[in-house]
């Protein structure tokens, strides 16, 4: 490409007449898909991706590249039909086995299955992984992985390599979603990378040169317009064989720019196009998918900024907000109120349950009970959004002009998202009174990253300082449970409590949506913040 | 009370009559007035506040009843928008403009009399001049943060260079001039020769400058703003506003469309004014100085 | 004329020697403290220390920048924060993606500058010139970003005549025709005002030059208008001509960083804009520093044509 441009460059220089021929031929023809290539998909998502890195990954886009490269012992099925929550199922372990008192993991490794560099996955390989994520004496241990990976690993007694394809893994208390945390990812995931790509590239140098057993090998990245993956020939799980060679995932965060580029052909599919253009989208032929998916947006509160000390400040905030107002105008419909932290999709989850009341008058009166009657100033620090989320910067002016009614005069500061996680794990700024990102998971593991005073920055992410030592004791026993009513009965106590303390503000629940062009079939909407793409194919 | 006389100078009424008889500088002249009027009406002739929502009346386009040019993404009243944002708009274009001048004014004066300091004071501008405006101006911003007192920072840190050189030559060619002899001859302080006898007369040259370059430190300010690092939404600006609207520009491109008409009306007035104003001074200099601000000489 | 040269290419260097340490000091003048920066607000102060004396800011500001400058040649311009890869793979392919839009923008600048020019200036007072000057005041006047938008909305979205992202002319297999289409509207859109202003300069050029004796003598003579115009009055318009299209480059630089943003052109521009809302300040001081050196070459070159196509300065 670089010869090609300054060969370009130079034409454009010296006869700059051909170049205007060439743009005359342009204006009278009209454009024909870019992408057209059959065995190409082209997919515009909502931010470029973070690091490749998957001990230290951060962002929903970023796995949406990594779990197509790496696998773990297990995974979520994202093809499965009309679930709520993706089944968990094997992919390298073969099968597992659970102790009778819940602590020891055994699995049994897939044989025959070798990353793309050709090394083998065994039980070396799950060992070194380990090593990497946990053991700061190791060679390789990557420091950042700790506090990142803490929700999967935070139980975690030892673990070993019991034979060439068996490996065990002892927790120091029961945890009941051990598996499912096994097959998460979009702040950390714990998926297996090559040990000889660690030590020939180094371990800042998997960033760059990223190798797992996934469906994708690493193609090429592009920083800031597109990551390129190639299909994996030699891919072990016949099912899950990609059905085209190439998958480009570009990184666009302007909606407009996405919706244009599938318009034009330029893309084959778009993650979250604007809820505004969603009927002009239809009429042009482009098909939509929607559906639900475990996401939450609750707004972080900062505990240590003057006001914000007072519950009343925060519960008046709470009440100012018109969360009905804004699903129906703002959102059109593709999102509904969210009421209490625990999210759709997770366990717990009640769709009768109601917080806070929207009730300006009454929150004008707390406000004033508290010493503020007149407001007081601050800032809300906001993202411009990730994977599904949809502007985001109306959020913000939606929640300034609600807050602005009870005298709350903030100052919007936008941040891109992968700056905006980082701010995030290093706790909110002084000055700033809120932060928000879409979270939720099909498991409670999040609500260990977000609510225990462990996870203050910077080993998690309860960035408001939220101070409730109750939180780690409940969190802890809602992991030990052995029945499925038990956890509920303990999430729904931390529901509550949260809601008491006003730690957090919740705001809605989204309905995803996939757009794309008519010729692209086969694609499963998982209930998860991202989605298998080889089951795509192109007609 | 000298600085009065810059005013009374005979060149300059003399400019302004001139200006007076050209016909699109006169326009030009209107419409700024107009503009800087709605400016200062802002919030009594806007039928709307700059932040009220309807928000049941999402995205209407242009001609919806109460409201002429439709509401925008949060359901907020365009017309009112545009109305609010002049004024942020025009002093975020023009306040840098000024305050650059005053700026420049002594340190411009001060190159010219002081060999070796005029030096220093000249390469630091040459360093300055390496930067394209928007660059320079998004360096600083970056860097200070954003925000409209930064903004203004940045913009006169932006003209700076043209600023200093222009009255550096002017100073220059005054320099050389009998009177100015004389006065050091009679042992009148640096002060007062610098102050109060040359400031007049290079001060002509830095307001027609001024007035050329309003245009796109206009463009350049609300560009800085469309960028994120000026004027910060909810706060109506019309390049905020221009931004605002390009997330809905595929169902309703009259929000992004409409505010950028505004600016572009602004930027003719300022640079019909500036023409006006340059051709009435110095025929002879149209072909040397450009209203763009990026020339290095 | 070798000495004007030979002195402009010193200053030259010496410019890029303080730009460079304008870009430095930039870093160093920002507010907050860049090793709290990447280390957060948890972190201790011991930690925050020992980052300090790693990344050597307690050293003394000259000493820093020098490292910096000895790095900068070597073409390393640090890490960026938010991806950890180097900063320099970060720009390095972006710098061509932009030269293209520069080289294409420029091109349309001079040459329909010099057309409407030639046109305007060639028949002076007559209908033809005032639409023309008429339109090259509103086009000089149109800032970038609103006429992007507008062409985004007319060209791209109405009539779909033009692509509107730019990313599908950087594939690898791209013809010249697909590259072409991609770049129109970012090159349209990144031309319109310095094109108006080049034009409007160098009709004062034409009008001066056709009011010179030569000219009525070639009138005299029974040489055309089209002749005069091309030919004759061409020769001595071209100085003043070169020295106004050089000065452009600098505005063309501002504008394509706006066209580059709304057309999704993977340039330098939209490399730095991501920069600031990532607040990846080594991306963006490796951005401001890339075009600045392009910008101070680019005008050197100007310069130096001008030196040479200036019949006084000749000989």
């Amino acid at each position: 490409m670089i010869n090609f441009a300054k060969k370009r460059l130079c034409k454009a220089k010296n006869k700059f007449l051909n170049g205007f021929l060439a743009i005359a031929l342009a204006a009278v023809t009209l454009t024909s898909p870019a992408s057209a290539a059959k065995d190409t998909l082209t997919i515009g998502i909502e931010a470029d991706l973070a690091r490749l890195d998957p001990h230290i990954s951060t962002t929903w886009n970023t796995f949406k590249a990594l779990l197509h490269m790496y696998e773990g012992f297990v995974a979520e099925d994202l093809l499965a039909v009309g679930v709520k929550t993706p089944p968990i199922v094997p992919a390298l372990a073969e099968s597992w086995e659970i102790s009778a008192d819940k602590k020891t993991y055994t699995f049994k490794l897939r044989e025959g299955v070798s990353f793309h560099d050709g090394e083998p996955w065994n039980a070396k390989a799950a060992k070194f992984n380990l090593d990497r994520m946990t053991n700061p004496d190791f060679e390789f241990h990557q420091p950042g992985s700790v506090g990142l990976l803490s929700w999967v690993w935070g139980d975690l007694e030892s673990y070993e390599i019991v034979n060439d394809y068996t490996f065990e893994i002892k927790l120091k208390q029961p945890n009941a979603e051990f598996l499912r945390r096994l097959s998460a990812g979009g702040s950390g995931t714990p998926r297996m990378i090559s040990p000889a790509a660690v030590r020939k590239y180094g371990n800042d140098g998997i960033n760059t040169n990223p190798v797992g057993t996934g469906p994708f090998k690493f193609g090429e990245r592009k920083v800031g317009v597109e990551t390129v993956l190639i299909k994996n020939n030699n891919y072990w799980d016949e099912k899950r064989v990609p059905q085209f060679q190439k998958l480009i995932l570009r990184g666009i965060p302007e909606v407009t720019t996405r919706e244009l580029g599938l318009l034009t052909g330029e893309l084959d599919m778009i993650s979250t196009p604007s809820p505004d253009s969603l009927e002009y989208l239809e009429a042009q032929g482009i098909t939509l998918v929607k559906g639900p998916v475990s996401t939450i947006y609750p707004i972080w509160l900062n505990f240590r900024e003057g006001p914000l000390k007072d519950v009343r400040v925060r519960r008046a905030m709470a009440m100012a907000i018109d969360r009905e107002g804004m699903t129906k105008y703002l959102r059109r419909g593709t999102a509904t109120p969210a009421y209490g932290i625990l999210n759709y999709g997770g366990p717990g989850w009640d769709p009768e349950y109601r917080d806070f009341a929207y009730d300006p008058e009454g929150a004008k009166k707390l406000l004033a009970e508290a010493g503020y009657p007149n407001g007081f100033e601050t800032r809300l620090d906001w993202t411009m959004g990730g994977g599904g989320d949809v502007n985001t910067r109306a959020d913000a002016e939606w929640l300034q002009r609600d807050l602005g009614r009870i005298g709350i005069r903030a100052k919007i500061e936008l941040f891109d998202n992968g700056t905006y996680w980082d701010m995030l794990a290093k706790g909110t700024r002084e000055g700033t009174c809120c932060m928000q990102v879409s979270w939720g998971e099909t498991g409670f593991f999040w609500l260990d990253l977000i609510l225990p005073t462990t996870a203050q920055p910077p080993n998690g992410f309860n960035s408001g300082y939220y101070e409730n030592p109750k939180m780690n004791k409940l969190l802890a026993s809602a992991r030990a449970t052995s029945s499925e009513a038990e956890m509920v009965k303990i999430l729904h106590e931390i529901r509550d409590i949260v809601t008491e303390d006003v730690a957090f503000i919740p705001l809605y629940t989204p309905i995803q949506v996939y757009a794309m062009r008519p010729e692209v079939k086969g694609f499963v909407l998982a209930p998860q913040h991202w989605a298998d793409y080889t089951s795509v194919y192109k007609d | 009370m000298r600085l009065l006389s810059i005013f009374r100078n005979s060149q300059l009424s003399e400019v302004i009559r001139t200006l007076r008889r050209d016909r699109s500088a006169s326009i030009g002249l209107l419409l700024l007035f107009v503009l800087i009027f709605v400016a200062f009406l802002g919030p009594l002739i806007a039928p709307f506040g700059s932040n009220d929502a309807i928000p049941s009346l999402r995205l209407s386009p242009p001609g919806t009843s109460g409201h002429l040019l439709g509401l925008d993404h949060q359901g907020r009243d365009i017309l009112s928008r545009i109305i609010h944002g002049t004024r942020l708009t025009i002093i975020t274009g023009v306040t840098p403009v000024i305050i650059g001048a005053l700026v420049a004014l002594p340190l411009g004066l001060l190159a010219a009399w002081y060999e070796r300091l005029g030096v220093v004071i000249l390469r630091m501008m040459d360093v300055l001049f390496a930067f394209p405006m928007a660059l320079l101006a998004i360096l600083v911003t970056s860097s200070l943060g954003a925000g409209i007192i930064n903004l203004l920072i940045s913009l006169v840190i932006v003209l700076l260079p043209y600023y200093v050189r222009i009255v550096y030559q002017a100073a220059a060619s005054q320099n050389a001039l009998p009177y100015i002899e004389a006065l050091r001859a009679s042992g009148t302080p640096v002060r007062t020769i610098l102050f109060v006898e040359l400031l007049p007369n290079v001060a002509p040259a830095a307001i027609v400058y001024g007035a050329t370059v309003l245009g796109s430190i206009v463009v350049t300010a609300a560009g800085l703003s469309f960028l994120g690092l000026g004027v910060q939404p909810p706060l109506a600006e019309w390049g905020v506003m221009i931004s605002e609207g390009r997330n809905v520009l595929l169902i309703a491109p009259h929000v992004a469309a409409l505010p950028g008409a505004a600016l572009t009306l602004l930027v003719v007035a300022c640079n019909l004014v500036g023409d006006g104003l340059r051709d009435a001074l110095d025929p002879r200099a149209r072909a040397t100085i450009n209203y763009q601000a990026n020339s290095r000489k | 004329m070798t000495r004007l040269i030979v002195n402009r290419i010193f200053a030259t260097v010496l410019v890029l020697l303080g730009v460079s340490f304008v870009v430095f000091a930039a870093l160093h003048f920002s507010p907050g403290d860049v090793a709290r920066t990447i280390l957060g607000l948890g972190a201790t102060e011991e930690r925050v220390q020992a980052l300090r004396q790693e990344l050597g800011l307690d050293r003394p500001l000259f000493i820093q920048f020098w490292d910096w400058l000895v790095a900068l040649l070597r073409g390393d311009l640090g890490r960026s924060i938010s991806l950890s890869v180097p900063v320099s793979d970060v720009i390095s392919d972006k710098i061509w993606a932009s030269l293209l839009l520069m080289g294409a923008s420029f091109a349309l600048t001079v040459s329909f500058g010099l057309l409407f020019a030639a046109l305007s200036g060639g028949h002076h007072r007559s209908l033809l010139d005032r639409l023309i000057t008429l339109l090259m005041l509103f086009l000089a006047s149109l800032p970038p970003f609103s006429l992007g938008i507008i062409l985004l909305i007319v060209f791209g979205l109405q009539l779909r005549i033009f692509p509107i992202s730019g990313v599908g002319a950087m594939a690898d297999d791209a013809t010249v025709y697909v590259v072409a289409k991609h770049l129109f509207l970012p090159a349209v859109t990144t031309a319109v005002s310095s094109l108006a202003v080049v034009a409007r300069v160098t009709r004062s050029a034409f009008i001066d030059e056709m009011g010179e004796p030569y000219v009525q003598a070639a009138r005299a003579r029974g040489h055309s208008e089209g002749r005069i115009i091309t030919v004759e009055t061409m020769r001595n318009v071209l100085p003043s001509f070169v020295t106004i299209a050089g000065l452009q480059i600098g505005f063309l630089f501002s504008s394509a960083l706006f066209s580059e943003i709304i057309f999704n052109w993977p340039g330098i521009g939209l490399q730095l804009y991501q920069g600031i809302l990532q607040r990846d300040f080594p991306v963006v001081q490796g951005c401001v520093l890339a075009i600045a050196i392009v910008f101070v070459i680019g005008n050197l070159l100007a310069d130096i044509l001008a030196i040479v196509l200036d019949p006084r300065r000749r000989g």
